[in-house]
């Protein structure tokens, strides 16, 4: 039951084209999350998702093994992410989804902070989080999003991004001193 | 507020603040930056500050992934021929039209592969427009034989029920060929317009006249 992702590369290259749904149903939720929090939007994080596996599938004959599978997918999904920013000249404030998973919208209402005082404050929070995390400059932000929430190791994201080890951790300082700068304002501010 | 900044000035551990703070700092390491703690208290600050960083990062969590779609491009050539199958024996010489646009599509995966990566045969663009030339030239032949002989044959076959039979049972024979013919009519459109784009994607020259070209 248990076959790894070069098993399933092998069985896909030999012919066995359906084997790569195997592949798709085991990274789709991180290759998600990661777009996701690259890009704030869950029509284009579904887009890169879909892309990402396609050009995985094309290419797959150029995977060669030297870093991990999810490493190469990783690598693949941050390119689309990138160019779909580009795309758009990452204006990402504005482009912010302000949903949280269940569709409600995020509000930053004061009438009724005294209702739920925890809710709001968490979704406020919450809230906050995004926008300072789309904030920083994305070279910064795909460090965070890949070390904080797909737990990656310092080692795996500088293979990913193809940058020094010491690279990936100034950038996670760099990107942790403004997070702590945006977040520390909403918090005196409230 | 600003510490941040001082931080960054005074002290140069850095790298080791955020290697201990994931839990990525060998046990040397670790205590050697413990002992740093003890004298350090930018650090210490700046620790306990990213430390709620990350909390409030916590809190944006995804619950659900939408199911990808994924539907492996080569399905498309069993599909044409799931659909060749289904004619009856009589008219695929006609379907074979079909074939033709698979033979295209498989030129086509060549070409793509090549760029692509899968297949990675190293072809020049030169000898991979050859090869569609040839493939298709050689299906189109095989077809124009395999049409005439079924064709003949049909013919045949008709000629003779034609005088066997009374005219109630041609009325019906012509209504039969008149569906199929529908249907193939649609069919070979397709595999024209198949054939039409990818020379035009190759620009490759080629006689146009096809024996079903007033299926139009
Ligand atoms: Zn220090």
């Amino acid at each position: 039951m248990d076959i790894s992702d070069d098993q399933i590369i092998e069985r896909t290259l030999a012919g066995e084209t359906d084997a790569f749904s195997l592949l798709v149903r085991r990274w789709e939720r991180p290759i998600y999350g990661l777009s996701l929090r690259m890009l704030g939007r869950d029509e284009d994080a579904r887009d890169v998702c879909q892309e990402t596996f396609l050009a995985a599938f094309r290419n797959l004959r150029k995977f060669r093994g030297d870093s991990k599978f999810s490493s190469w997918l990783y690598r693949i999904a941050l390119n689309a992410c990138h160019s779909r920013m580009r795309k758009r000249g990452n204006v990402v404030e504005q482009s912010i989804d302000l949903e949280d998973d269940e569709g409600r919208k995020f509000e930053l209402a004061d009438d009724d902070a005294e209702l739920m005082p925890d809710r709001m404050q968490r979704d406020q929070l919450a809230f906050q989080v995004r926008k300072a995390l789309h904030a920083l400059p994305p070279e910064m932000r795909q460090v965070i999003v890949m070390k904080e929430y797909e737990e990656l190791t310092f080692a795996e994201i500088a293979d990913i991004l193809a940058i020094p080890v010491s690279t990936v951790k100034s950038r996670l300082y760099t990107g942790l001193q403004q997070m702590r700068a945006r977040l520390e304002k909403f918090r005196t501010a409230l | 507020m600003n510490n941040t900044n001082r931080n960054q000035l005074g002290c140069d551990r850095k790298e080791d603040l955020v290697a201990y703070l994931y839990g990525e700092a060998s046990a040397s390491e670790r205590a050697s930056f413990e002992r740093h703690l003890n004298e350090c208290d930018d650090c210490g600050v700046e620790l306990k500050a990213f430390g709620r960083v990350r909390d409030d990062l916590s809190t944006w969590q995804v619950g659900f992934a939408p199911r990808t779609e994924f539907v492996p491009p080569k399905a498309k050539m069993d599909l044409l021929r799931e659909l060749i199958g289904m004619f009856p024996v009589w008219a695929r010489g006609l379907a074979m039209a079909g074939a033709a646009a698979a033979i295209v599509l498989m030129a086509l995966s060549v070409y793509g592969n090549r760029t692509d990566g899968l297949g990675s045969a190293g072809l020049s663009e030169q000898q991979v427009q050859a090869m569609v030339s040839k493939a298709v030239s050689d299906e189109r032949a095989k077809i124009q034989q395999q049409y005439q002989t079924e064709l003949a044959s049909f013919k045949t076959q008709l000629a003779a029920e034609h005088q066997a039979q009374l005219q109630l049972a041609n009325a019906e024979h012509q209504a039969k060929l008149e569906a199929v013919k529908v249907g193939l009519r649609a069919e070979i459109r397709k595999a024209n317009q198949q054939n039409g784009s990818l020379r035009s994607f190759f620009a490759v020259e080629e006689d146009r006249s096809y024996p079903w070209g007033d299926s139009r």
